[in-house]
Parts: structure tokens; sequence; C-alpha cells
């Protein structure tokens, strides 16, 4: 088939040509009516594995795909009619070759090739095997033997990425018995976020205004990003994936990037877009048919690690500051004392004769540590720095001694965690008298719950809703509606000096007013920003200040708005591991009407991982309140 | 969960693709994901763009004639990317950017990995002489150090 194919693009005699014209394709033609009435009477278009590899789903009483590139289909129709589809690929494995390194169908669907292959048991001799060079070559470069998903965990002090973001790594046949994981290739779909804001990170992130894009890269380019620049720590777990499958996935990853899918932060996210890339290579599993799983990745993460026998092991991979943090930790308060000063390039190397070789190393590893991460990544350092980082090294290198592995405590595992959406229900006592109350909350995680699992001191919590009735309504009102709260308290340390913010807008009741219910209701904005510190008497407590700016808009109101500045400050204590309180006073003057005087008090008791009882005393000058609540997550 | 699905799905963007030479890896270095870029400026910055040894879509992911890196391009780019840490890891005698490079380099087991390690922190101030040293110097010097 391939020398006819040239020759038909040399032109040779015209009579030779209209022969072939006139034969191969009523051959062919005949042979792709034959595999589709087989393929019909199978009823392979509506089979798991082929709508997985279409990305088919349900709509109305028909299928629609949620490829959006008219590349991915060769029936006019495909989009919409996977039966359409599967006929015209059939139709187009037996085209003759064309020019274009991906041109021809099988080349394009490598993994649809296969899978219909296997089927229908195509005749070689009829439906010849084209080459493709340039997905062998792509496939070669991967070298692929496995697959392993990477998890990676929020950013330091940006709660909005506490979602999580997952990528695979494809673990490579030539790697020796040796350390090598960093010359791995790495598959990753993600938004392309522009902006560093937290704040606008979150946001934009809702409404999905950040593009989508596939891309292939070694791992040491995703480490460079997201354990150097990022700061994140990752999770890495093996899949149990047999070399088959493996290169299932492989084809149809191809095959993905013919075409593209829009990012959708809460649905089709990077999340879903792996998931369906696994179902690929695992149609049975059905992972992307799990809709909560398929929202936030660490759900993800959750939703693979409860399927038996498809992890086979997970590793820890703590972040540049992580290492840094723990490498530090060994050395006694002198020698910390020495690290920072050689870490801000202070001459000191004199000092560290009385040493012994091991804790010279000690601390210039940490001091080494310390200086880059001061001055940041970026190799373009004046040369003041670069001398002060090689006298360093130059010290290092003269001590003869490896340093010991850094073996970092892994924290709490990810699947410890409590699931992300929330259903509540509770009752109390306030002022006005008894009220009770329901609530749910989309997500994620909130100051006041305990924290296995999740990035310590970290809130994000979007759309939480809390219903309430009293005595006094008789008909349920919006207590609270959070589109958006984050909060971000981290420590502070002088070698990562950080501050600490939070930030949050919604519905709210303005009791400054004396008030209770549906009357009581105006939309409140707070930003705030200040420090935390954090000790460790108790297990760990981290204390916090914050300066807060705070508007509202409602008639409750006077003048139907108001514009206030304040502070707070509180506590947040671990008693014990199930076990934390958080206690926070406020105070917010504003331009006129009464001021926002608070002082709160929150226990949370974790009776397993997703449920959770809530105790809170609620002072808001002049109302008062107790309350009970039941957390449920899911 | 129900309104920011709506709202999601209103407002998303598609993104679009390229497809061109041997595969959709080529995106990342074709100039439009600024990201990509800021990563590797970021630990590249020196020799990002040098003629001779700069990271580019032919070294760090597809050729332009269709095909996938060589090896020793691999080295190169790995080298540009990681040059600080494998300067670091060499005076410290080990770590895993070190051992990702003598793995190119053809040292696969850890045993040899171990050797290569400790004759690269007791020839630190020969591979790499001086604060100038970028990541060019350091391979070739490496390179004569190992008698590779």
């Amino acid at each position: 088939m391939s020398r006819q194919g040239r020759d038909v693009r040399r032109g040779r005699p015209a009579l030779l040509f209209s022969l072939l014209l006139a034969a191969a394709p009523a051959a062919a033609g005949d042979y792709a009516a034959e595999l589709a009435a087989r393929a019909r009477a199978l009823g392979l278009a509506r089979e798991r594995a082929w709508l997985t590899l279409g990305h088919y789903t349900r709509s109305g009483s028909g299928w629609e795909s949620h490829a959006s590139g008219d590349k991915f289909f060769l029936a006019t129709d495909g989009k919409r009619d996977p039966q359409a589809e599967l006929e015209a690929d059939l139709r187009g494995f037996l085209r003759p070759p064309e020019p274009g390194p991906r041109a021809h169908p099988q080349c394009r669907f490598p993994a649809r090739y296969a899978w219909l292959k296997e089927k229908l048991a195509f005749d070689p001799a009829r439906l010849p095997k084209q080459a493709c060079p340039a997905f062998a070559a792509w496939r070669d470069a991967m070298d692929a033997k496995g697959v392993t998903l990477v998890f990676a965990n929020a950013y330091l002090n940006n709660p909005g990425s506490m979602y999580g973001h997952t990528f695979l790594r494809l673990p490579r046949k030539d790697a020796g018995g040796g350390e090598d994981s960093l010359n791995d290739y790495t598959i990753n779909f993600a938004a392309t976020p522009d902006t560093e804001n937290g704040v606008l990170y979150a946001l934009r992130g809702i409404v999905g205004s950040f593009p989508g894009e596939y891309s292939v890269m070694p791992y040491y380019l995703k480490i460079q990003e997201y354990t150097n620049l990022e700061s994140r720590d990752l999770w890495e777990y093996d899949l149990n994936l047999t070399q088959a499958q493996a290169d299932r996935l492989l084809e149809h990853a191809w095959e993905m990037g013919s075409t593209y899918f829009p990012y959708y932060f809460f649905d089709e996210n990077c999340s879903y877009q792996l998931l369906t890339l696994l179902d690929a290579a695992l149609p049975d599993a059905r992972l992307g048919e799990s809709f909560w799983a398929t929202v936030i990745p660490a759900d993800t993460v959750r939703a693979i690690l409860a399927r038996p026998g498809l992890v086979a092991g997970a590793r820890y991979r703590p972040s540049y500051v992580t290492q840094m943090l723990a490498r530090r930790a060994r050395l006694s308060p002198t020698e910390r004392s020495l690290a920072t000063r050689l870490g801000r390039a202070k001459p000191a190397l004199g000092e560290l004769a009385a040493l012994p070789v091991e804790r010279q190393a000690l601390v210039l590893d940490s001091a080494a540590d310390y200086l880059r991460y001061r001055v940041g990544f970026s190799s373009e350092q004046s040369t003041r720095t670069l001398q002060g980082e090689r006298a360093l090294l130059v010290a290092r290198g003269r001590l003869g001694v490896p340093s010991p592995p850094l073996n970092v405590d892994p924290p709490p595992r990810l699947e410890e965690g409590h699931d992300t959406a929330r259903v509540s229900a509770g009752f109390g006592a306030a002022r006005s008298g008894p009220f009770e109350e329901i609530g749910w909350r989309g997500a994620l995680h909130d100051l006041t719950a305990p924290d296995a699992g999740y990035i310590p001191y970290s809130q994000l919590e979007m759309m939480d809703l809390r219903l309430r009735v009293d005595d006094r309504s008789r008909k349920p009102y919006i207590e609270r509606l959070a589109l958006v709260d984050i909060a971000s308290l981290v420590p502070w340390d002088p070698w990562v000096p950080q501050i600490s913010w939070r930030a949050s807008t919604g519905v709210d009741q303005a009791k400054e007013y004396g008030c209770a219910g549906p009357s009581c209701m105006y939309y409140d904005g707070n930003v705030g920003g200040g420090i935390a510190y954090s000790t460790s008497f108790l297990g760990r407590e981290l204390y916090y200040a914050l300066a807060e700016g705070n508007f509202g808009v409602g008639p409750i109101l006077d003048r139907t708005w108001r514009l206030g500045a304040g502070a707070s400050a509180g506590v947040i204590l671990d008693p014990l591991s199930f076990w934390r309180v958080q206690c926070e006073a406020t105070y917010i003057g504003y331009g006129w009407g009464p001021a926002r005087e608070r002082l709160r008090l929150a226990n949370a008791f974790r009776l397993s991982r997703d449920l959770e009882l809530r105790v809170t005393l609620d002072r808001r000058v002049p109302e008062r309140e107790a309350g009970f609540a039941l957390n449920v997550y899911f | 969960m129900a309104t920011m699905l709506v709202l999601g799905s209103a407002a998303a963007h598609a993104a679009g693709h390229t497809s061109a030479g041997c595969g959709w890896g080529t995106m990342l270095f074709d100039g439009k994901n600024k990201k990509a870029h800021l990563i590797l400026a970021a630990t590249t910055n020196g020799t990002f763009g040098n003629q001779t040894f700069g990271i580019s879509s032919e070294t760090a992911g597809c050729t332009s004639d269709g095909s996938w890196v060589k090896a020793d391009k691999k080295v190169e780019a790995y080298t540009a990317a990681n040059f600080q840490r494998i300067s670091t890891e060499m005076a410290q005698g080990g770590g895993e950017y070190l051992n990702g490079l003598s793995a190119l380099l053809g040292a696969k087991d850890a045993a040899a990995q171990k050797a290569f390690a400790e004759k690269a922190q007791k020839n630190y101030e020969k591979i790499i002489p001086n604060e100038k040293t970028d990541a060019v110097a350091m391979l070739n010097n490496l390179r004569a150090v190992m008698s590779l």
C-alpha cells in the first residue's frame, strides 16, 4: 500500500494511475463495509472502551464528546455519534498513506487502531499496518514501562492552590538500578495561570478564565517548578499497570494531543483529564465517572487509592523549603546561628574549624540551602552572591565527606484528610432563643478543622451555606453564605519570612445591629494581613494577629453601606490529635454605625475521618450564642 | 456546586493546540507556554539562547524535523536546567540531581553513581574553577575529569 501511495504522488503513467484509483478504493470500501457490519453486530460503538477513547458521555438521549477539536474526529458528526466515528475510523485506517508525519488515521489514532484491531482481528493483507515514524519516535523517547500518578500539594502561603494538582510521570525502561527518575517524562494537563496573586488565582479559577494545555516535559522541569519555585511537596503513587496497559495509555495520550479540551476548573480540570487517560488503560475501572473524584485533584487521588490493587506504592518528595527546614532542625542553636550568618554571606568560615568534620558538613549544607533560597533559584545572580555561594561550596567540597541522606519524615498522608464537600446539621441558643441550622459547603477545609492531610493553618472555603430557623423568624434564612473564604496563617520563620493573610466575601448577618433573620442580612467583604507565630508547648500552637479592612452593603446598615478597619487576633491549639480549638477576638470600627466586637471560641472534635463535632461559643456584641453542629464530609 | 459548574462552563476559555512536528510536546517550547519559559529562564539564564548550548525545542523536546532528542543533547539540556543543584551536590559528594547527570553519562547503577559523586567532590575546584563557570564549561571540565 505504501508503494502505491508513493507512485500516485510521483504521477506514474495515467493508465496505472486510473487503475489504482478504481481498484484500491473499491477493495478498501468492501473491507470497510465488512468490518463496519461486524462492529455493528458486536455493538462495539457502545462498548465502554470505545466511549472512553472518544471521551463520550451521555447527553440527553444520545452522546457527546468532551473533546473540542475537529481533528479528533473523522466523521462529520463524530462528536455526537460514536457509531459513525467508529465506521469513519475504519475507512480511515484503510486509506493509502498520505504525506505528512501524522496524517494517516492509523498514526493519528493509535489507541483506537489497536483496540479495533484486537476486537475485529484485522486482516493484515487487506488492512496493512502503516508505518508511523513520528509516533514511534515519540513513544520510544517516553520509553515508559509504567505510570506513576504525582500529586502536588498546595503552594506555601497560597490556599487558592489547595485543590492540588495531578500529573503523570512515566518511569523509563532504560533506567538502571541507580537513582534516575528526574530524567523520566511527565504528561501534564494544566491551566496556565498568569497571576501569582492567591485571591485572583482562586477567583479566576472559579470562572475558568485560564486556558488549559497539555504538555510533555522531563520530570526535572516539573520538580524545578513545584518543589523549588513553588515550595510544594509531592506525593508519588506507582500504579499497578501492565506494559500493555501503559502502552495503551501512551497511545491515547498521543491521540489527545491532536485535539484540545477546554479547562474547566470545576469539572474538566487536570484531574478529570488524567482520569480519562487512565480510563483508556483501564476501561473497566471507570475512574472518570466518579463525579466528585473528578472535581478536586486531592479527591481523585483518594478515589484511586480506594481502588484495591491499583496503587503499588507511595513516595513522599519534600519541597526545597521542607528539606531546608528539616536539615536546619538537626543543628544545635550555635550551629544554626553560624549557618544563618554563612547563608547571609557573612564572613564566618573561620568559626567552623572548631566543629567535627560531620558537623561542619551539616552547617555548610544548611547554609548553602539557605543562601540559595534567600536569593532565589534564578541563575542570574550578582557576582557577590555567586562568590559567597562558591566559598561555601569550596569549603564543603574540601571536607571530602558525603552528606548523609536527608530523610524527611512524611506529613500525614493525603488520604488521612477528610473529603472536601461537607453537609452539617446543628442547633443552639442565641439571645433571641433557640435555633436550628443546616449547612452545605462545596469545598474544602477551614482553620478550625483538624488538618491531617492538609497544609497546616490554611483555609479554602467555597460556597459555604448555612440556613437557620429560630423562634423569631419561623422561616429559614441565610445565616452565612461564604462565596470564598481564604486564610493562610504561616508561622513566621527568619529563613522563610512570610506574611499571613485572609480574604472573604459573602452574605452575613449584621449582628452589631442587635438583629437576626432575613432583614438582618447584608453583603460583606473582608481582607486582612499580618503575622503568625508558632510554639510547641502542647504539641503545637499558632498565634496570629491581622490588620483588617471591611466593607458591607445592605438595607440594615446605616446609609445602606459601611466601611471600616480594625484587627483580629487569635490562637489555634491542638490539645489532642482529634481536638482543635480556635479562639479569636475581633474589633472593627466603621465610619458610622455600631462597631464589630466579636469573641469566638470554636472546638472541633474529629470523630472519624469524615465525621466531626463542632462546639462553638460566639459573642458578637450585643448578640451571643452557643451552638453544636455535626459535620459530615463526603 | 451546580452554580459553580455553570459559571465555570460559561466563562471557560478553550485552549488552541498545535500538532506540528513530532507531537504535542512541541507546544511547551513554541513560545506559548509562558510558565515553562519562566522556569527555563529561571533555571538556565546565562546559557539560555546560547547557540551552542541553549535549551530550545531541539534540546529539551522535539527537533524541527519531527524526531525526538538525541542522547547527547539530553545531557546538555539536563545540565543547563539543573546547573545550580548539580554544582551544590558535587561539593556535597552526592545527591539526586548529580545522580540524574551521572546516569545520563552512563553511571546506571548505585555503585557507579557513588563512585562518580566521590570523584566529582574530590575534583570540585577543577570542575568548577570559579564563580563564573557556566553549565557548558562545567560539563566540559567534568568530562575531562571523568575521562569521558
